[in-house]
């Protein structure tokens, strides 16, 4: 390739990862915001992610500052109630062992 | 370690210079250095974070026990003081915090990702606290309405039912009131920044960490160091935009960014070879999920009870396997190995899954990233979907708890099932996190159980030999072992300081080793996995693997199926048979 058609070429890139780059502003700050506005469902929920801090992009239960208040929640609820059926009860034992069944099953006839 | 056609297969004998000289091990030790040192910075701390507890249990341990008929204004204010015990809050955890700070939350102008004057914050502050004011005198409000109503339930001994009632909802508006007017408060207390300095020094700190176990493993130092520039200034770009308060809204995080703007360069000005000795994707994500192990916690499994149980660990193998053996079957899926990925990412719990079950059994990058992108897109759907769905066709009174548990069961990534758990409200908000949560413990579960079975029976019908025990653990992808003892050794330390102390285990590990030190660097460890990925990664050859659409239709059965399976599983679980449990949520 001469050195021409390679400049040309190399310009060419360069101005393709330009546009990209100039779609995710479009994005972020035109259609992005504008669908926010105009569909009550995401207004909403744009809404009580700002208004509760939440990290919507957390990959992991531990990124999310919900996930610890919930389990507290949750698992201070659970023992104030004094309910004899939570905790490491048969039931839950079942579920645990349930799920290594159903594994075994899979390793056993469908894999 | 060869890595023909792009998946990464063993071959040869064991030797203890491995420990030394391969990636498997190097991510181990790295990990558990960084384990080490968050647990050398916290655990001294054991005893403060104990006293916290203790006062918090002197001042509303009692009056919180006085009934159980209702959660009292005590009972939250005793789970409010205990909450406040965090070993990340000493001043070793506050520097850290700030040392691997990624960009900051910015909207139009993009400088503010790295820095703010002091008049500019000022002029925040100021907006922030009017807001504020307002928010606290609706909590103020909200507070006095929930004593007069917990007075009069009170006075009838908490015994007439409709008084009750009125109370816990006198009581949760005031809660409502209070986690708004919280936040609220928090961005009253915001500094000045300047995050330039702190990204320099991190990026040459992480260039030290994993450039010198570069050198034992036969590499060049100097030439990963000057590769490294690149990939860490992206992993830094794509922070940069994940922090875009519009893209915030839509749930487009740091993953997506990072393989997005990899892809963006390799596919149009192309990666320079320059850059190449740092695209190290499997070092950098072996080191996150050895990190990731520790915050497998075994005892938070028991957090949701019986019924969540059921909703998260028996739905999801059985829809895993399913979809597997209909991709296998009737999809024809030419990869297992993207099968694999594609099951983990939709029924366990996202783009951590998937990253989890791509390096278990060795998917080629192109896999991993069609996984990952169609998690990604149908989580920002089901995040509007869902939610909206419920409020529109459940009954009024299963809105919170079968709509938090079902959306906390499919959707896949953690911070979208936080956010359409929010918009139902608080409680649908706690169930769906913490079923999420326990479903994020599975990801052990299922790696190892994917590792298990590539290396001893996919692997063997490629290879065409039958392998030993000595093959087999060769061969086995050695990083699981690391992350397998963090999880068990972190579980272990979690259960005994909460045996100690109710409330330590929290305040030591979640909020102490895992939140103050492991997280911090995991989630850059895991950008800078996926921006290698985007740059490894052939717009061609990912197109070769979406032919005919088979990742679609799996994803789209799969996830259908789990959708199906959840609701009715969650509704037998919290309404048939645990009723009486569901009712103290």
């Amino acid at each position: 390739m001469s050195d021409a058609a390679m400049n040309t070429s190399r310009a060419k890139a360069w101005g393709k990862l330009g546009f990209y780059f100039f779609l995710i502003w479009i994005f972020g700050w035109v259609v992005g915001p504008y669908i926010e506005n105009n569909i009550p469902v995401y207004k909403q929920i744009a809404h009580v992610v700002e208004e509760r801090g939440i990290d919507s992009a957390a990959y992991m239960y531990a990124d999310d500052v919900g996930s610890y208040d919930g389990e507290y929640y949750l698992t201070d609820s659970f023992k104030h109630s004094k309910r004899d059926d939570y905790g490491l009860t048969k039931s839950f034992f079942a579920g645990i062992l349930s799920c290594f069944f159903i594994l075994w099953i899979g390793w056993r006839y469908v894999l | 370690m060869a890595e023909g056609s792009g998946i990464v297969v063993d071959q040869g004998r064991w030797e203890w210079s491995e420990m030394w000289k391969k990636e498997d091990w190097w991510a181990i030790w790295i990990g558990f250095f960084i384990l080490v040192a968050g647990m050398l910075v916290y655990f001294p701390h054991s005893g403060d974070m104990k006293g916290i507890i203790d006062k918090a249990q002197a001042e509303y341990g009692e009056a919180a026990q006085r009934t159980s008929a209702i959660k009292t204004i005590a009972w939250y204010k005793l789970s409010d003081g205990k909450k406040k015990a965090e070993a990340r809050k000493v001043s070793t955890g506050k520097w850290l915090a700030s040392f691997t700070h990624k960009t900051h939350s910015w909207s139009n102008n993009p400088l503010d990702a790295f820095f703010m004057d002091k008049e500019k914050v000022q002029a925040k502050v100021d907006a922030a606290k009017v807001k504020y004011e307002k928010k606290k005198a609706v909590e103020v409000a909200a507070f006095a309405q929930a004593k007069v109503a917990e007075s009069l339930a009170e006075a009838s001994g908490f015994k007439d039912e409709s008084l009750n009632a009125t109370a816990t909802n006198a009581i949760n508006t005031w809660r409502d009131a209070k986690l708004i007017a919280g936040n609220a408060k928090k961005k009253t207390k915001a500094k000045p920044y300047n995050q330039i300095f702190n990204l320099i020094g991190l990026g040459i700190f992480f260039c030290f960490l994993f450039g010198i176990p570069m050198i034992f493993m036969g590499q060049s130092f100097q030439k990963f160091a000057v590769a490294f520039i690149f990939v860490y200034g992206m992993t830094v770009v794509a922070w940069f935009f994940s922090y875009q308060v519009t893209m915030k809204h839509y749930g487009i995080g740091y993953a997506a960014w990072a393989i997005f703007l990899g892809m963006l360069v390799s596919n149009t000005v192309g990666t320079p070879k320059w850059a190449k000795p740092a695209i190290q994707t499997e070092y950098y994500i072996k080191t996150g999920l050895v990190l990731l192990g520790a915050k497998i916690l075994f005892e938070k499994i028991i957090t949701i009870g019986t019924a969540g149980i059921f909703v998260a660990w028996v739905v999801t193998p059985t829809v895993w396997l399913i979809t597997y053996w209909f991709g296998q079957k009737i999809v024809g899926m030419p990869s297992k190995r993207l099968n694999a990925v594609i099951c983990s990412d939709m029924s366990v719990c996202g783009v951590s899954a998937a990253i989890a079950a791509a390096s278990a059994c060795r998917a080629k990058k192109e896999e991993l990233t069609l996984a990952v992108g169609l998690s990604l897109v149908f989580t920002a759907i089901m995040m509007i979907v869902m939610p909206a769905v419920i409020k529109s066709t459940f009954p009024v009174d299963k809105q919170m708890i079968l709509g938090g548990a079902w959306m906390g069961g499919t959707i896949d990534a953690s911070g979208a099932v936080a956010a359409a758990g929010a918009f139902l409200g608080e409680k649908a908000l706690y169930v769906a996190a913490t079923i999420k949560m326990i479903q994020n413990v599975l990801i052990g579960v299922i790696a190892f159980f994917l590792a298990l079975y590539f290396t001893t029976r996919v692997e063997v019908e490629e290879t065409g030999t039958k392998v030993g025990f000595a093959e087999i653990w060769f061969r086995f992808p050695k990083f699981v072992i690391g992350f397998i003892i963090a999880s068990l050794v972190f579980s272990a330390i979690y259960s005994g300081y909460n045996a100690e102390t109710d409330g330590l285990g929290r305040a030591m590990i979640d909020k102490g080793a895992i939140k103050g030190m492991s997280d911090l660097f995991r989630k850059w460890f895991f950008t800078m996995s996926f921006v290698s990925i985007g740059l490894a990664t052939n717009f061609r050859e990912l197109k070769h693997h979406f032919k005919g659409g088979k990742p679609l239709i799996l994803y789209a059965f799969g996830q259908s199926l789990n959708l199906v399976l959840t609701l009715l599983m969650a509704y037998i679980m919290f309404y048939v048979v645990f009723p009486g449990l569901t009712a103290t949520i």
